[in-house]
């Protein structure tokens, strides 16, 4: 079985170990932290080229300082 | 009266043409056609070479690498300079579109707040700092190397290791190119800590300039990152010495030590022994710098303050609350999300480490290295090549499809990187802004649109006010102009500048 197979059958809810604290409202802190994950798929699918190894061949350029 | 502070900053932009057909533009000629638009649509003087000094007393000019870069007019306080920043990226954005208008063979014209390329080429763009000041320039290393070092806690643009041939996450991908802690060149031996005597003053003032830093999309972190370094050069010039107490053993691993770690708790040693992790440093800083007598201090130092101490204390909480804040909470949250949704994380960076072992050893290999992601995309001959590397791969209890998905998304994860800071509205910050569901901005001295026209005080707005008015008269093409004077060139009357407080000058 492969990796991504495994996968399918790992539990929800990584939230990369973040504790959630801070003096805010709990909810609200995970319907924005829910909002923003939900904005950055979207805005990830909508900024990649469907070429990703031809994008960054296309960019790559001498830089700077 | 409180003290006066100065300080500016010059960004170096990627840029990339793509035509309909598919086929990379050249990028010199984009660039020719970007400054032919600049020298059109902008007032200006022109520079000692082919660059050009705006009425905002700000610079567009191209620099080495051939990338078009825009220094800030000489600013008061971090704000200023942020909002200088963004006027710098606004007038980018309007040439590209003046570009791509003029060129419609060109699908995509895009402008992007670089810092590395993923090429492990080593190639970076800078973001570099500068900050007016009077100490003897011998003293400050010590007093602000690990200042330099800690700050990328909350001053980190995020991002990828980009030496590595996995998607090794870090909170600065330029910390990675930095090999050592002081050093003279900014262009490949970097150090930590840049050491260049170039004052653009008159006698008495010097010029700290910093090439450590990155360039950064949140306002919050571009104004902590201005502002901390600016108020700990300040309770320096007022006799403190913060640094002293922090001295750091390996400044250089000391940073690879923090950008590896986005919970900030791993220690750092220190000189004379102990650890101390990088929030405890900063907010050594912060107290050296809350000590110092308010005279001693911009007027703006309470209020910068009170923004250190509220992200500092929400990393130590490990607050969620800064992935909506800082760039490389912002991007490491998004990032997992993006991989997670197509394998777990964990595998992820252990896949990129089992390459990065996978690349070492196959260079040792009587049959020469094997380049994997190319055996990984060809047939099933090209992976048979890889067959001596099957035993890494199994006791990590992956196959060669998991190593093909790891490749795929770590391609989607640099080109997202790149395209998180790209000007416009299909940069990824940029869209979540849009979207409302960031919290970076800062209410006090919000961006203003006027910062693309209008100079700051001081001796920026002179500088301004005569590019404005030698151009109106149509004077223009007979006057040059650098960040210490304007002349005439024919006659040599000049107008001087040496004073960085100058708020009126005679032409002599």
């Amino acid at each position: 079985m492969s990796e991504q197979q495994r996968h399918r059958t790992d539990p929800p809810g990584d939230n990369g170990g973040n504790p959630v604290t801070g003096g805010g409202n709990l909810g609200e802190l995970h319907r924005a932290g829910d909002d923003l994950l939900a904005a950055g798929d979207e805005a990830i699918r909508r900024a990649l080229s469907g070429n990703s190894e031809a994008f960054l061949r296309a960019n790559r350029q001498k830089g700077g300082q | 009266m409180a003290v006066r502070s100065l300080m500016g900053v010059e960004t170096e932009y990627a840029i990339t043409g793509i035509a309909s057909n598919g086929v990379v533009s050249d990028r010199s000629r984009l660039i020719e056609s970007l400054f032919a638009a600049a020298r059109t649509s902008c007032r200006h003087l022109r520079d000692g070479s082919s660059g050009l000094f705006l009425t905002n007393g700000a610079r567009l000019y191209v620099d080495r690498g051939y990338h078009p870069e825009f220094a800030t007019p000489e600013c008061h306080d971090p704000w200023e300079a942020v909002r200088y920043v963004r006027a710098g990226e606004a007038l980018l954005l309007d040439l590209a579109r003046q570009v791509k208008e003029r060129n419609p063979h060109l699908r995509e014209l895009s402008v992007f707040r670089s810092n590395v390329d993923y090429d492990r080429s080593g190639t970076t763009w800078g973001c570099h700092e500068s900050y007016l000041h009077r100490i003897s320039t011998m003293e400050l290393p010590s007093q602000l190397i690990p200042h330099f070092v800690t700050r990328i806690i909350y001053a980190g643009a995020g991002g990828f290791n980009p030496m590595g041939p996995g998607a090794e996450f870090t909170l600065s991908p330029r910390a990675w190119l930095l090999p050592n802690v002081t050093a003279v060149d900014s262009t490949g031996d970097r150090g930590i800590f840049h050491i260049r005597d170039e004052p653009l003053a008159g006698a008495g003032w010097n010029r700290m300039h910093v090439i450590c830093g990155e360039s950064l999309c949140s306002d919050t972190a571009a104004v902590l990152k201005i502002g901390t370094t600016a108020l700990i050069l300040a309770a320096v010039e007022a006799g403190r010495r913060p640094g002293t107490a922090v001295q750091l053993q390996y400044p250089v691993p000391a940073i690879r030590t923090v950008a590896s770690d986005p919970e900030s708790r791993k220690g750092i040693q220190i000189q004379g022994g102990g650890q101390l992790s990088a929030i405890e440093i900063q907010r050594h800083y912060l107290a050296e710098v809350e000590a110092c007598p308010p005279d001693r201090l911009p007027a703006w130092a309470g209020e910068l303050c009170a923004l250190w101490r509220a992200q500092l204390d929400r990393l130590d909480a490990r607050d969620p609350a800064l992935e909506r804040t800082l760039d490389w909470a912002i991007k490491r949250a998004l990032y997992r999300r993006w991989v997670s949704d197509r394998m777990p994380w964990s595998t992820m960076q252990r896949a990129g480490r089992l390459l990065e072992l996978m690349e070492r050893i196959s260079a040792r290999l009587e049959v020469g290295a094997i380049n994997i992601a190319a055996a990984l995309s060809g047939d099933a001959s090209a992976e048979s090549q890889l067959s001596p590397l099957e035993p890494l791969l199994n006791a990590q209890g992956l196959d060669w499809d998991d190593m093909r998905l790891f490749l795929r998304l770590r391609d989607e994860l640099y080109e997202a990187d790149v395209r998180f800071g790209q000007l416009g509205e299909k940069g990824i910050f940029e869209q979540l802004d849009r979207a409302g569901v960031l919290d970076h901005r800062l209410d006090r001295r919000a961006p203003a649109s006027d910062a693309r026209v209008e100079p700051p005080a001081g001796r920026a707005g002179v500088r301004g006010t005569w590019v404005q008015k030698l151009w109106q008269e149509g004077q223009a093409q007979q006057y040059r102009s650098d960040w210490t004077m304007v002349w005439h060139e024919a006659t040599g009357r000049s107008l001087d500048l040496h004073d960085p407080f100058v708020s009126s000058a005679q032409w002599k």
